[in-house]
Order: C-alpha cells, then structure tokens, then sequence
C-alpha cells in the first residue's frame, strides 16, 4: 500500500499560509476539510469555459455543461457502489439530505411502525430531523446508547431493534468519539426486523470504504466539503425502489416532466429531487474530489491516518489531566498503542478502532480558552458542544476539544500541536 | 504572547476568571435570569436585587471558559448600585473597556454572555412591572 507522501500536501494551496506569523496547521477537517488545486481548478474552469444552465439548453454549452454535472452523478454512484447515477441525489449538504429523507419517506414504511431509532451519537443533524418527524406521526424515538469502550451498544441496539422500528438513523463514524459503527452488521440487524437503515457518512466519506450495494444501505448521507470537494454540494444515495416511492420533497423547475394549472407529474430520478438550479460548478468539482480520493487511495487514507491516531493518542495521554472523550472509561486498561489500534489489557476484549477524529478535556480548563491559546501559535482545532449535545450530556461534559485528520496531516504537525497543547495547559493552569 | 492571547497573561483578568467574586445565587432575587453561549452552550444565571430602580445586590450561577466568567465576575462589581437604565446602556466597547485586553471576534459572544444576560433580566423585569402597573 502507497504510503502518503509530501507531495499531496503540497496541492492543497491553504496549507502554504501562515497564521499569526505561523505555519497553518490544521486540525479541523472534521468540520471542513481544504481543496487540492485540482477540485479548485475544476470549480474555476466550470465557470471559465462552460458555464450555463442544465438540462433545458438546446446549444451546445448547456450540452456540456449538463455532461460535465451528470458525469459528476455517474463518478460519486461509482465511488460508492450504488447501481445507477440514478439514485444519486446531489443536495446542498449532509443536512439537507437527512431533511430530505425525513420528510418524503413514503406513508407505507410507517404501517404498523411505532418507533424511529437513532443512536447518542448523532449529529445535531441527523437528530433533529428525526425529532420532528417522530412528534408530526406520533411515534416514539428511540436511542441505542454508548457501550463501556465509547463504541456504540450493539447489545442495547439489538434489545431495541424490533419489527416496530421504521427507520435506523446512524452515523458511520463519530463526529466526536471517532468511532467506527459496523455498519454491515448494524444494517443486517435492522433489516431482520423489517426497519429501514439511513447511515450519515459525512465524517467516514474521505477515509473508510464504503459499498451501498455490497453493506444493503438503505440511504446514505454525505457533503463534499467534507471530502476534498467544495462547499455547498452534498449527497442523497437512496435505494432507487425507495426514491421511486417518495413524494418530491422541493417543487421547482427541472424536477417535473408536464405541468397543467392543476397538477404535475414528476421528473425521472435522481432530478424529481433536484428542483431549480443546483449547485452545477459544486456538483463538477465534486467529481473532481471524488476522483483526487480514488487517486490517493482509501486504504492508504486509512493507514496513514491510523498511524497518526496512534501517535497522538499515546502523546495526549501524557498531558496531566487530559482525558480522552469516549476513552475515559477504558483508560486505565491502555496498555500498548500497536498497529493504529488501542490495545487493551485484556486479551478478551476487541481492539478499539478510532477514525481521525479525537476529542478531550483537560482537567478545569475549558475548551475555548485552549483553542485561542493555539489559534495565536496558528493550530487550528475545534472548541464547544460540536452539534452533539445530547452526547456530551450523556458523557456528563459540557463542551470539548477536538482534533481531526485529513491526507494533508503530518506527525510533525502533532508534534507541534503536543508542544503547544503542553505549554497552553501550562498557562491556563499557572 | 500576542493581541489575541493578551488576556491569558494578565494576572488581575485571570484572578477573576479563577476565583470569581460575586459567584452564587440570591434566594427570592427580583430579576433571575438564564442565557445560554451558543457557541459551547455554556451557561451563566444571574440573580440581582432592585431597590428603586437601582440594582442593590447581584450574583451569578454556571461556568463557563475564563474570559466569560472574569467579564462575569468584573461586571456584577462594576454594576452593583447602579440604575437599571445604565446598566441597560451599556453595550459591547463597555465590557471591553472594562476588560482593557484584546479579545478575538470569535470570543466576543463569551465576553458580553453576563451583560445580555443581565440585560435580559433587566427587560424581563421591567415589563413585568410595567403590565403590574397598568392593572392597578
């Protein structure tokens, strides 16, 4: 497997700033990651060379310009595994796609249903939905809680999946804990018991494999900008039987094929639910994204961002008072770091697996006072509640620190990170 | 150090933030009131006793980083016998003022949390009053 090199980072033009005086360095590319030249590139030429509105042109940019945004379509069906472009729903982001979801599911998967399942762990976004849509039909939402090792209650989602559940809402990794859910399995298990399954893969889109058809996912959920593409482009994949059976969830141009003063009849998938004019340049250079991934290679994401959980974990744990979220109830069994993953004492127990995605807390320090003190030495990290405030209830924390990887992350930037995590604690603690 | 850490390395700011004065809460307060920072959710309640239109007594509840609770601990100082119409005067260059450190934009919302907050109370309990007044 091709290891990650240095010459990737160097097409990502931000990264050359300096903040403060500083060299950048970027922890936060679980909020946003940056755009390589190319995916820049692609959203500059669209608007240099082909610019004009889809599907309803009959010259010959609109032609190209309608290619260019369908071949975008066809590259994210492909990177994903679905069947056709045709179950490829281009959004403005992860957000809209649940919303969509939640609001057009079709009456029939709720006959006989009670229950919407969800887990802790959820984003902000792949809650509230639910929230709303569990009060307007009357049913109950459930949540599947944290097990001891902060990975997700299989047990618990076991005990509460049953055939009165219409849909599993569920992240693919954390937001916050950076826990893998096994998303195969979890899909199996629900659809035993009949329930639909909606994975939100906005934080696993740029660094763990993913097959809709191979995993049966249901829908799945991701934004561009979040995988080296541009803001503003997200995705819906739906299972085509499912999307052919929803109700459009935006009335506009481009989504009907006749319309009288009474009443229209929709346009063919994926456009009944692209209504208006979408994102076109965000949807090209989302393409492009796809394609500097399957450049570099997910395996290679993987190992290389392993490598740098492993590293850092081992670092943090040597700051006094610094506790690990989602880890603290295992803390005292982390006997060796090996191979990217935790080890644990005990030979009986599973290795924990954490994505690039690290929270904590310092002991009598809070999250914001930290991130300023690292922002001034240009590290840039996430600070607050990261749009999961029922989790950090449930873990009894209020607000947190976070850091995440991306391809561009290198151990000498955690190096530097530690050192002014250190020296900042040291300060705020005097 | 720089402009945006200022803060940090000011001893009398971080003796606020660390040890807090006014920290507690007033049984039977006339104004009592919550506010939640919405960037981590932290949040601040204030408790103030008004005597005359003049707040006589106030204290504060929550923690949160150090700069909301030093601006917290400053403010309930500075505004302890003070009319209720100057407290409601004031605005964002007076928490600053009082500060006297430079805080980021960002952080701005943690800085001026106790004075909405208060600020809040302060309406709260004047309209209260004033609906107390029209039914006599």
């Amino acid at each position: 497997m091709p290891k990650i090199s240095l010459k990737i980072r160097e097409q990502f033009p931000i990264l050359k700033k300096k903040m403060h005086g500083k060299p950048l360095v970027y922890l936060d590319n679980g909020a946003t990651t940056q755009k390589p030249q190319r995916v820049i590139n692609a959203e500059k030429e669209f608007y240099e060379t082909t610019n004009a509105n889809i599907h309803r042109g009959v010259y010959e940019l609109s032609e190209k310009a309608t290619a260019q945004y369908e071949s975008a379509h066809e590259k994210v069906a492909s990177f994903i595994g679905a069947e056709s472009f045709k179950e490829i729903v281009f959004t403005k982001n992860t957000t809209e796609a649940i919303n969509l979801v939640a609001s057009s599911l079709p009456n029939e998967i709720f006959r006989d249903k009670k229950k919407i399942l969800v887990t802790i762990m959820e984003h902000h976004s792949n809650l509230l939905p639910w929230q709303r849509l569990a009060r307007e039909r009357g049913l109950v939402l459930e949540f599947v809680e944290l097990a001891q090792d902060g990975n997700l209650d299989l047990v618990d989602l076991k005990n509460k999946l049953n055939n009165q559940v219409a849909i599993l809402a569920v992240t693919h990794v954390s937001n916050v804990l950076g826990t893998v859910n096994p998303i195969d399995r979890i899909v199996k298990m629900a659809h035993k018991v009949n329930a639909l399954v909606l994975v939100d893969s906005a934080q696993s889109i740029a660094r763990l494999p993913i097959n809709v058809k191979k995993n049966k996912v249901d829908f799945l959920v991701f934004s561009g900008h979040k995988m080296y593409g541009p803001l503003g482009i997200g995705v819906l994949y739906g299972r085509r039987e499912l999307l052919e059976k929803m109700e459009p969830f935006m009335l506009g141009g481009d989504m009907v094929t006749t319309v009288t003063r009474k009443s229209a009849t929709w346009n063919n998938l994926p456009w009944k639910f692209e209504a208006g004019t979408p994102n076109i340049a965000g949807g090209v250079a989302l393409g492009m994204a796809v394609d500097f991934i399957k450049s570099v290679g997910i395996p290679s994401i993987w190992q290389h961002e392993q490598e740098l959980v492993e590293y850092v974990i081992s670092k943090l744990l040597e700051i006094e008072g610094l506790v690990i979220v989602g880890l603290e109830n295992v803390g005292e069994h982390l006997s060796v770091l090996s191979r990217g993953r935790t080890q644990r004492s005990s030979p009986t127990t599973k290795p924990l697996i954490r994505a690039g995605v690290i929270s904590f807390t310092v002991d009598g320090i809070h999250s914001h006072d930290l991130v300023t003190l690292l922002d001034a030495e240009g590290i840039a990290v996430r600070a607050g509640h990261h749009c999961v405030q029922p989790l950090l209830t449930t873990l009894g924390i209020k607000e947190c620190t976070r850091i995440s990887f991306s391809v561009t992350t290198t151990l000498e930037e955690l190096d530097r990170f530690i050192t002014v995590l250190g020296e900042s604690v040291k300060i705020l603690k005097r | 150090m720089n402009d945006s850490t200022e803060f940090y390395y000011r001893e009398e700011l971080m003796d606020h933030a660390k040890t807090p004065h006014n920290h507690g809460v007033i049984k039977g307060a006339s104004i009592r009131q919550k506010e939640t920072n919405p960037l981590c959710g932290d949040e601040i309640e204030m408790f103030a006793q008004v005597e005359k239109s003049k707040l006589v007594e106030i204290k504060f509840s929550g923690c949160g980083c150090y700069i909301s609770q030093a601006a917290a601990s400053m403010l309930t100082d500075k505004i302890r016998g003070m009319r209720l119409s100057a407290i409601t005067k004031m605005n964002e260059e007076s928490i600053m003022e009082m500060l006297g450190a430079t805080v980021t934009p960002a952080r701005k919302k943690c800085a001026l949390l106790s004075l909405w907050t208060i600020q809040k109370g302060i309406e709260n309990y004047l309209n209260v009053n004033k609906k107390k007044d029209a039914k006599k």
